[in-house]
């Protein structure tokens, strides 16, 4: 009587468990239209530009990996891959990996960016996966943004690792394939307030970095044009308590698009993740 | 027999549903002083009175921003509560005031014990029952008054901020172990220098240069409205004392 009693006890913990059969997670990463298409004009109902500017992406490339669902080492992928999501995909993204992973249900994603030496192509030009790696960058950015006739360039290459943890997932692998989609927001790098629910895209005031700090007003925005730019005197372009990724005030547009930049990983559309780890 | 023992291994895996002891404290604003706060600029900065419009006073446990517990750089996702866990609070609309006198009793806020590390708080637009008639604060979220001093030059500045809707101080200081038997009062207070990193909201402007008449008059709109804003509504600058 009492071993039949214990089995049962047993059973109805197993039954608590699940019993579900291992399959796969495959790991896909997506810019949506804002980066295969462009961003446009904000026009009523549909997102954009507030300010006028269109801007397109010749290139927009990361470096992603490190996929793992609830913190298992039985259910991620270490490895990196080198994507450019301005190619289109027809909606689906990009696939970088699948890997195995225990039945049950899943709670959490992550995913990280960050150069990395050993990052193989996933759909990037093997000249582009040669040159991110050498420059060590986690996310690259081309671009050319146009407003009455007026046309800037952008080529900005951020080094810094973002690992993105928590990220929603509820999920249940039951013999079955679940994908995990990392979804790049670009617009966030535009956003004119760092801490508001509802910012603005905005392009103007880096099209106005043109020849700051002394640099030629060439129609190139470089990194250092933006850091030439006080952001102190903006009414917009709050940044609240936030620091740059070294943890200094912020003052300079630089430091508010690179902290911006920590923002655009998101998961399945949507989908946040909980918590961001910078390391500049 | 067995049936119960079942049982009892079912109520084992029963997480204890027993409420955390509670203790009510009243909040204030401390009634000391403000120290003349020293710019970049080399000028001396003396915060008369000042008054902020808030609302959703919080306190939390492990969530004071200058603490050694995150790694230099750690970022929280915007949204996320940086803050700590919110175990205290004193709900609804106020006005904290400083002017160097003691204040009454804002309210009285739930807390549950333990060891306290920050306090959160936002920003909102005041309104005629905020204040007394003619008080300039109504419709804006902050007014300071004061004198700036340079070179044996002194000048009033009376300055008044609008600040976003909702925008947040997340992490001021707070250090206190409450438990059931605490009375203290809690007292926000205004940092006119951060005491963790020496600067002050006023750095980077060039008051004389900007304001060349008798006094100086800061309103919404200005570029040195905007420099001041952006340092003042950060958590560098607030702080909760128990008294």
């Amino acid at each position: 009587m009492l071993r039949t009693t214990l089995i049962t006890s047993l059973s109805l913990f197993t039954i608590g468990c699940g019993g579900e059969e291992a399959g796969t997670i495959t790991a896909t990463v997506y810019g949506e239209e804002f980066i295969e298409e462009g961003i446009p004009v904000a026009a009523g109902e549909d997102p954009g530009f507030s300010d006028g500017w269109t801007l397109g992406f010749d290139k927009f490339l990361v470096s992603i990996g490190n996929a793992k669902a609830d913190l298992r080492a039985d259910a991620s992928a270490p490895e990196f891959y080198i994507v450019d999501l301005s190619k289109a995909s027809s909606g689906n993204g990009v696939e970088i990996t699948s890997f195995d992973a225990p039945g049950g249900d899943y709670k959490r994603y992550g995913y990280t960016l960050k150069s990395d030496a050993n990052a193989t192509g996933a759909n990037a030009d093997a000249a582009d996966v040669t040159a991110m790696k050498a420059a060590g960058y986690s996310i690259w950015i081309k671009g050319t943004a146009n407003k009455s006739g007026v046309t800037k360039t952008i080529d900005w290459g951020f080094k810094m690792q973002l690992a993105y943890s928590n990220c929603e997932m509820d999920l249940s692998v039951d013999g079955d394939d679940v994908e995990m989609q990392s979804t790049i927001h670009s617009d966030h790098l535009f956003f004119d307030d760092a801490t508001s629910p509802e910012p603005e895209i905005a392009f103007q005031l880096v099209a106005d970095a043109d020849g700051k700090g002394g640099a030629a007003a060439d129609g190139m925005i470089t990194l250092a044009e933006l850091a030439a730019t006080d952001i102190r005197t903006q009414t917009r372009y709050q940044v609240g308590s936030l620091r740059d990724i070294r943890g200094q005030a912020i003052t300079n547009l630089e430091q508010y698009i690179q902290v911006q930049a920590t923002t655009v990983g998101h998961i399945n559309g949507e989908g946040h993740c909980a918590d961001v780890s910078v390391t500049p | 027999m067995s049936r119960y023992l079942v049982l009892s291994f079912a109520l084992a895996a029963c997480t204890s549903t027993e409420e955390a002891a509670r203790v009510d404290l009243p909040v204030s604003t401390a009634g000391t002083s403000f120290a003349p706060a020293a710019t970049d600029l080399d000028y001396q900065v003396s915060v008369e009175r000042m008054s902020v419009a808030v609302s959703g006073i919080q306190f939390t446990i492990e969530g004071e921003m200058h603490t050694g517990l995150a790694p230099p750089g750690t970022v929280a996702h915007p949204g996320h509560s940086a803050g700590g866990e919110v175990t205290g609070e004193l709900p609804g609309d106020y006005v904290f005031q400083w002017s160097g006198q003691t204040r009454p009793t804002l309210g009285v806020a739930t807390m549950i014990v333990g060891y306290y590390l920050g306090a959160n708080f936002s920003f909102r637009t005041a309104v005629a029952a905020d204040v007394p008639a003619g008080d300039p604060l109504v419709g804006h979220a902050i007014h300071l008054s004061g004198t700036v001093s340079k070179a044996g030059v002194s000048k009033p500045f009376d300055a008044l901020f609008d600040v976003e809707p909702n925008t947040n101080v997340i992490g001021a200081v707070f250090e206190d172990e409450i438990n059931e038997t605490s009375t203290e009062t809690l007292g926000f207070v205004f940092f006119p220098t951060d005491p963790s990193e020496g600067d002050t909201p006023f750095d980077g402007v060039d008051f004389f240069t900007t304001f060349t008449g008798a006094s100086i008059e800061i309103r919404p709109g200005s570029d040195t409205h905007n420099i001041i804003r952006r340092a003042i509504q950060t958590h560098d600058h607030y702080g909760v004392v128990p008294q």
